[in-house]
């Protein structure tokens, strides 16, 4: 299936279910991110950032992301807390998405 | 010494025996865990669980807390009045046996620290049934006391799925269904969980199956999921949930040689020995049971053998007169009559049926013509 633009025709992927939309909506979101961070020099990260977390929808999750965000970015600087903070969303939404299964192993 | 650690002794480990641990570049969390996040799931994640396993068995560190066997001992010994029983599969030689006794053997340490009691008191090799038939397997059951680790070997031959409708099964089964009371823990191995009959099976909480075998390290790891049976339409679907606990799930178990424990030492050797034994005693008796098949004879042929043997000689002498000939069989009603026999007096002088007698008495009459 072809990604659609975030902005662009969702209803194409009608056939599809709520999990394979939410999936590619974030990785979507998480692209025009990294292309960002990456290449423009005007990308207001601060917004960049709240743009991501506030797609949480767990709202204690999506507070506790935000203030991470808020202390680390006092702590070091801008680039550094959005970099932990999106990373900590990711591994969320990989969590509750199942992206990928961990294994755990006990006796 | 191994020392073997549960969720609450691991609080008081010493420095010691952690720096001995970290020293090995084992990770100490996993103690205190109780398990060990190995990553993704994928072929690199048994082998992550296989080499920090390796690290106990090779540096003889201490084992740490189980909390399957933990839950398994709060569910046998709680107030919920419950029992536990569990399948282990695998291939022939893989080491379900062992997995099963080294199972059998954390729960019994852990059952005997919180009631102050020895290992031994609640799991042994006489708690252990090999290659038996079901007869074997209920008389253990007959003399074991409550909370005890039962332990049925090749669990195919006591209640296997060709034997599915015989009394014996049926005895076992309801002995499965109703040793709720008894609190035990018990452990069916069979190469594939198939081969024990249905009824059985559905009364089994969980299925592990020998996922990796490293004889030669001293462990095997065991892949062990929870059995659900729902009903769905009219059809019963079996469901099986990994276990979670700490809200993690845990897909990877690792079971070590039942030697490893020192209240168990020499185990291994004893119970090969009993295996051995009793594997040549089944050989033995299929073998003679095969023999017999093919001559013919049949236990219901031996038992009328057994009988016409012991009898015959009572049954001529009241069935005959003083002259050898033959008497008039009694009619009810008559039995005053003289020069006649009595079926009653017979059965109830030979113990015999009269089906048996008249097997009996046909059997003389047709020597006699020949």
């Amino acid at each position: 299936m072809a990604l659609p633009e975030i902005t662009g025709d969702l209803a194409g992927m009608a056939g599809a279910s709520p999990k394979t939309v939410a999936t590619i909506s974030f990785l979507r979101l998480y692209e025009k991110y990294w292309d960002n961070m990456a290449t423009n020099p005007d990308f207001i990260i601060d917004r960049g950032t709240a743009a991501l977390i506030i797609a949480c929808p767990e709202e204690e999750q999506r507070n506790r992301i935000w203030q991470s965000y808020i202390d680390e970015k006092a702590k070091t600087n801008e680039v550094n807390a959005s970099v932990i903070a999106v990373g900590k969303m990711y591994t969320y939404m990989s969590d509750a998405m199942g992206l990928y299964e961990k294994s755990t192993g006990a006796w | 010494m191994v020392l073997v650690f549960n969720s609450r002794t691991v609080k008081e480990m010493n420095d010691a025996t952690k720096n001995s641990i970290l020293a090995c570049g084992f990770p100490v969390e996993a103690y205190f865990d109780g398990m060990t996040s190995l990553g993704p799931i994928n072929k690199s994640s048994v082998a992550r669980f296989a080499n920090i396993n390796t690290l106990i068995s090779r540096y003889h560190l201490p084992l740490p807390p189980s909390l399957y066997h933990e839950w398994i001992v709060d569910r046998c010994t709680g107030e919920s009045k419950q029992d536990f029983r569990e399948i282990i599969d695998g291939p022939p030689g893989a080491g379900k046996s062992m997995s099963g006794i080294y199972g059998c053997e954390r729960y019994a340490i852990e059952a005997a620290e919180r009631n102050g009691q020895a290992p031994k008191d609640y799991f042994g090799i006489d708690n252990c049934a090999l290659l038996q038939d079901t007869d074997g397997v209920t008389h253990l059951m007959d003399e074991l006391d409550k909370f005890q680790a039962v332990f049925i070997d090749d669990a195919g031959v006591s209640a296997g799925h060709h034997d599915f409708a015989t009394s014996s099964n049926k005895n076992l089964a309801a002995i499965m269904q109703t040793c709720r009371t008894k609190r035990w823990y018990v452990v069916f191995t069979s190469p594939m969980n198939k081969f024990l009959d249905l009824s059985i099976r559905e009364l089994v909480y969980a299925k592990s199956s020998v996922f990796k075998p490293c004889h030669s390290a001293g462990f095997n790891i065991l892949k062990r999921k929870g059995i659900h049976i729902k009903v769905q339409g009219k059809k019963y679907q079996e469901y099986n949930p990994h276990f979670i606990f700490k809200e993690t799930k845990v897909d990877l178990y690792a079971a070590f040689s039942p030697d490893m424990i020192d209240a168990y030492k020499g185990i291994v050797d004893t119970y090969d020995k009993a295996r051995d034994l009793a594997a040549d005693a089944l050989i033995h008796e299929r073998a003679g049971r095969e023999s017999d098949k093919k001559n013919g004879t049949t236990a219901r042929e031996k038992k009328k053998a057994e009988a016409f043997k012991k009898h015959k000689d009572k049954v001529y002498e009241l069935t005959h007169d003083s002259t050898g000939k033959w008497l008039e069989r009694r009619v009810v009603g008559f039995s005053t009559a003289t020069g006649t026999y009595s079926m009653r007096k017979i059965t109830s002088e030979t113990g015999l049926s009269e089906h048996m007698i008249n097997m009996m008495i046909a059997d003389m009459k047709q020597a006699e013509k020949k």
